[in-house]
């Protein structure tokens, strides 16, 4: 079984730090406002130790909103973006000015539909560009609200079948601000185990062609 | 080599293709069969003046971002219901007004990674949303029969201790003072024994019509068991309480049953609590005190309110402790003078 070797955490945050920055130069143009994506963090947790992580990032008693996509490919995970509940007015502002962003929607729907959609397109953009940078592709599951304006204690971790293959996780963690920090929120990209031989190998390739 | 198109055609899937000038390049038979318009009808068209409601769904924007972006974009049902609006033509399929979709936007790339076209697949999801309809209208039927007191149709003995408990919790929360009534009818065991038990039944129900209409809007009203009946009266001291009882004392006392071509009347006793500073705090403790009341106002000659009097450490200002007729609030109230 392959290792997350200093090497390759090194590599991976250089490639998620280089998509992030092609992503965000996109989504700039996209929805006419600044948008930063942080530098990431890499660090191979526990899988039961997933929410506490979430909830040391995000702040355990903050009522968040939280957007999930799976990616399929040649290995797969999600993409947690998680949004502070009070942000929605903001966004829907955001989008609706900066990108003619308009369905025609009750407030609710439209609130939730505003999160997704940038749910999705962050998620989209970075995870498009990551898997350009190693060569591979990725399809995308349709992204769902995981939580709605509720702390991230509400949310339930389907522990993966246990068995010592299956018991760590990837964490890729790192936030971001849209527009003039008129938004801000936090960006999880989660790999189980399962894949970490096929990632950590594409990881090795990419680290061949640089040097 | 398999024949594609036939491939495409046959799916049951909608499939669009569309360029950077949203010009349709490909218009699978799923589409034409369920939009009426045919391939070569749309072909080079463009989409959204073909159908404008698109734009009312943001669509234009979700084809630029995939076309910007290489990302894929979706409409969820839960949100949009539908995408393309097509109406239920079937006599045997449950309808719903439109067909449900569930819709995926894929860029389609050139050899040099480019996108080239957006491919709009449409899935018809309408069996899914009536399965989860009623699965959801299934549930609250059930919920509400579980809340639910047959006979009188007021809540049942277990909801109205849940609603008690939650309305304690906010009391507890925000200082807002509660009071409990309950109540049952005097001598209903004779109402039963003359005139029978389906009379009973009809006096229940009769009996809860007024006590319906006699309350808040926001009290809640309970059959607590046999005849007796329970009501929570959020933000209401005893003073309130006492004059939303008597109003139902008296409504009660006023109106005339008719079974089986007998009329008669009927008349029931009422007990009060209220939670009072730190005293009386769970629903055990504001049964027990109404219960109390309950027993004198019995005692006293029925046909009337009782509340809790000083013996009871009910010294505030606002525990009027009795209302009724006049010569019962003298026999039992001795405080009240």
């Amino acid at each position: 079984m392959e290792v997350l070797t200093e090497l390759r955490e090194g590599a991976l945050q250089e490639i998620i730090n280089i998509s992030f920055g092609r992503a965000s130069a996109s989504l700039s143009e996209l929805l006419n406002v600044f948008v930063a994506l942080n530098v990431p963090f890499v660090e191979e947790i526990e899988q039961s130790k997933i929410l506490e992580t979430l909830g040391q990032r995000i702040g355990v008693d903050k009522e968040i909103t939280i957007v999930q996509q799976s990616f399929t490919g040649n290995f797969e995970g999600e993409v947690l973006l998680a949004i502070p509940a009070n942000a929605a007015m903001r966004a829907i502002k955001m989008m609706g000015e900066g990108s003619g962003f308009a369905p025609n929607l009750p407030t609710t729907e439209l609130e939730l539909e505003v999160f997704l959609e940038i749910g999705n397109i962050v998620i989209g953009a970075c995870m498009g560009q990551f898997a350009e940078l190693i060569n591979t592709s990725v399809s995308y599951e349709v992204p769902n609200i995981l939580l709605t304006k509720s702390p991230i204690a509400n949310l339930h971790l389907v522990e993966q079948q246990s068995g010592a293959a299956r018991a760590l996780a990837l964490l890729v963690r790192t936030d971001f601000q849209l527009g003039d920090k008129e938004l801000s929120g936090f960006l999880f990209i989660l790999f189980g185990q399962r894949w970490f031989d096929e990632l950590y190998l594409a990881l090795d390739r990419f680290i061949e062609e640089m040097t | 080599m398999i024949d594609t198109l036939q491939l495409v055609d046959n799916l049951s899937i909608g499939t669009i293709v569309v360029n950077r000038d949203m010009e349709v390049v490909f218009w699978n038979r799923w589409m034409e069969d369920h939009s009426h318009v045919l391939r070569e009808q749309i072909l080079g068209k463009v989409l959204t003046e073909e159908f404008p409601a698109l734009k009312q769904k943001g669509f234009p924007w979700k084809v630029q971002t995939v076309f910007r972006l290489g990302n894929f974009a979706f409409f969820s049902q839960k949100l949009h219901q539908y995408l393309f609006e097509f109406e239920n033509t079937k006599y045997f399929r449950p309808y719903l007004p439109s067909m449900q979709q569930s819709v995926v936007l894929v860029p389609l790339k050139g050899s040099d990674g480019t996108v080239e076209h957006v491919c709009v697949s449409i899935f018809d999801v309408t069996d899914a949303v009536l399965y989860q309809q009623q699965l959801i209208d299934s549930k609250r039927k059930v919920e509400e029969l579980s809340k639910t007191d047959e006979l009188t149709q007021t809540n049942n003995r277990r909801h109205l201790i849940t609603r008690l408990n939650e309305e304690l919790s906010i009391h507890q929360r925000s200082g807002c003072v509660l009071s409990f009534i309950l109540l049952d009818v005097d001598n209903f065991k004779d109402v039963n024994d003359q005139q029978g038990h389906v009379c009973g039944d009809y006096v229940l129900r009769e009996l809860s019509g007024i006590l319906k209409s006699g309350i808040r809007q926001y009290d809640i009203l309970g059959r607590y068991g046999g005849e007796e009946f329970a009501i929570v009266v959020p933000g209401a001291g005893i003073s309130e309480a006492l004059i939303i009882a008597e109003r139902l004392r008296s409504g009660v006392e006023k109106f005339t049953f008719e079974c089986d071509n007998n009329k008669f009347n009927i008349s029931i006793s009422l007990g009060l609590a209220s939670t009072h500073g730190d005293l009386l705090r769970t629903p055990e403790e504001l049964f027990k005190m109404a219960d109390k009341c309950l027993y004198r106002a019995k005692a006293a000659g029925r046909n009337c309110v009782v509340a809790p009097d000083e013996k009871d450490d009910y010294t505030s200002k606002d525990s009027i402790p009795c209302s009724g007729p006049r010569d019962v609030l003298n026999k039992i109230s001795p405080a009240s003078s």
